[in-house]
């Protein structure tokens, strides 16, 4: 019995037949795949794409004989060593227990997939955010959003909530996927809103509209998203984020372009029930402001087409030398973020 | 970039153990015999790091099961690369 990373076109449809036959699908953003090999072929194997560990299968006869065991430990370490030491996993929910068994932590789960970690605490890390934040145990609206770039859509938002709550959460996604970089984006919204009080910038860490809770979002195509691919996400905001914080109500705008936006937001509806607000997106003549409008305005009209969508703050981002590269990669590419 | 260092393994009879940086001594411990011999096991890992003078790190211990001598040869190791890990 040896462990080996599949590297060769070959193994990797052997791969791709072995897990088939375990009713998975070898899914597209894998970086890493092992295999565990014996006189019979593959008796197992594990993948990953980034920190995200997926399509884990055992050969029936192998199961409950420290072949997973071995195959993890191998793969947990490989991991680590490329930096890599925080892990989610994607599972079906009857195998939660065998992945707990294995030091992983579940999240959430719902009928068809357990989301879960390794090496990290999902309520460790709300409560250290807690701690650096200053935040108390009053009731609070919170506003997830990205802000890429930040538009006068967003503080409207803001302030809607605001009007309603004395104390509104603003998490700006963590992820760096995004044309604009995560520690602007954030820098942005601190300069547009100022010392406001009982309004608190924080990030969305790991488990919030980020690529392991909701990789879809990040995806370049948003044509074929449903319910499913947003359900883990917006579960763990209920689970987790809304009780550590004490968040009662989710403002977000109403969605007249984005599928993507428009299924998170039913999604949303459908699990948060009365605590999400929809509040109707500002317009400009007519025209709902959002960021993907923002950007479709920088690439064709350039920098003074935007300038009634944005605050100053944005606008001064977007002068700055900084601000010049974003444009310009804006220009040179069509991708989605 | 890699700053945590993992030792030992998740088969059976063995214990896998994950040190990271923290600023107080955190143990966190997982063991298939929880009941029975959590205490114990506690005991051990930090009487191992007080022996190795360690007094901030942040342990993660998942055993399956191994006995005194695996799990302190494993931490040991573990905190050994640590420390090479961290101080050059």
């Amino acid at each position: 019995m040896e462990i080996r990373e599949v590297v060769l076109p070959e193994e990797r449809e052997a791969v791709r037949a072995f897990l088939k036959r375990h009713h998975l699908r070898y899914e597209a953003d894998i970086d890493r795949t092992l295999v565990v090999r014996g006189e019979e072929g593959i008796l197992a194997t594990a993948s990953a794409a980034n920190d995200i560990i997926k399509c884990v299968a055992v050969r029936e006869a192998y199961r409950g004989k420290n072949v997973l065991n071995r195959l993890m430990s191998r793969l947990i370490k490989e991991l680590e060593a490329d930096g890599i030491a925080h892990l989610f996993a994607y599972a079906s929910p009857e195998h939660e227990a065998i992945f707990a068994s294995l030091g992983f932590t579940p999240i959430v789960s719902t009928m068809n997939v357990s989301f879960l970690e390794f090496g990290g605490s999902i309520k460790r890390e709300l409560q250290t955010f807690r701690e650096e934040y200053g935040l108390d145990g009053k009731a609070k609206a919170a506003v997830v959003i990205n802000a890429n770039p930040l538009t006068k859509g967003h503080l409207h938002l803001i302030e809607k909530a605001g009007a309603d709550y004395s104390q509104v959460l603003v998490f700006v996604v963590s992820e760096d996927r995004s044309f604009f970089p995560f520690k602007d984006r954030f820098a942005i919204i601190h300069e547009a809103i100022g010392e406001r009080k009982g309004i608190t910038v924080l990030p969305t860490g790991r488990y919030l509209v980020s690529y392991a809770t909701f990789p879809k979002y990040f995806a370049s195509e948003e044509h074929d998203i449903d319910e499913s691919h947003a359900l883990i996400d917006v579960l763990t905001f209920k689970k987790h984020y809304m009780p550590a914080f004490n968040i009662v109500a989710r403002y977000v705008g109403d969605e007249p372009y984005s599928p993507m936006t428009r299924v998170y937001n039913e999604t949303m509806a459908r699990y948060l029930g009365s605590s999400l607000r929809t509040i109707d997106r500002k317009t400009l003549d007519s025209r709902p402001i959002s960021a993907s409008t923002v950007r479709k305005l920088l690439r064709k009209n350039g920098l003074e087409a935007i300038r009634p969508y944005v605050p100053e703050a944005t606008l001064a981002y977007l002068k700055s030398e900084k601000g010049k590269q974003v444009i310009e990669q804006i220009k040179r590419t069509d991708r989605r973020h | 970039m890699k700053e945590t260092v993992t030792t030992g393994s998740l088969e059976s009879s063995d214990c896998l153990i994950r040190l990271e940086p923290s600023e107080q001594l955190e143990i966190d411990l997982e063991t298939d015999v929880h009941e029975a011999f959590y205490e114990h096991i506690h005991t051990l890992i930090s009487d191992t790091l007080e022996e190795m003078g360690v007094q901030s790190v942040y342990v993660r211990c998942k055993d399956q099961g191994a006995l005194d001598f695996t799990i302190r040869a494993r931490l040991i190791a573990a905190i050994e690369r640590y420390r090479e890990l961290h101080d050059g």
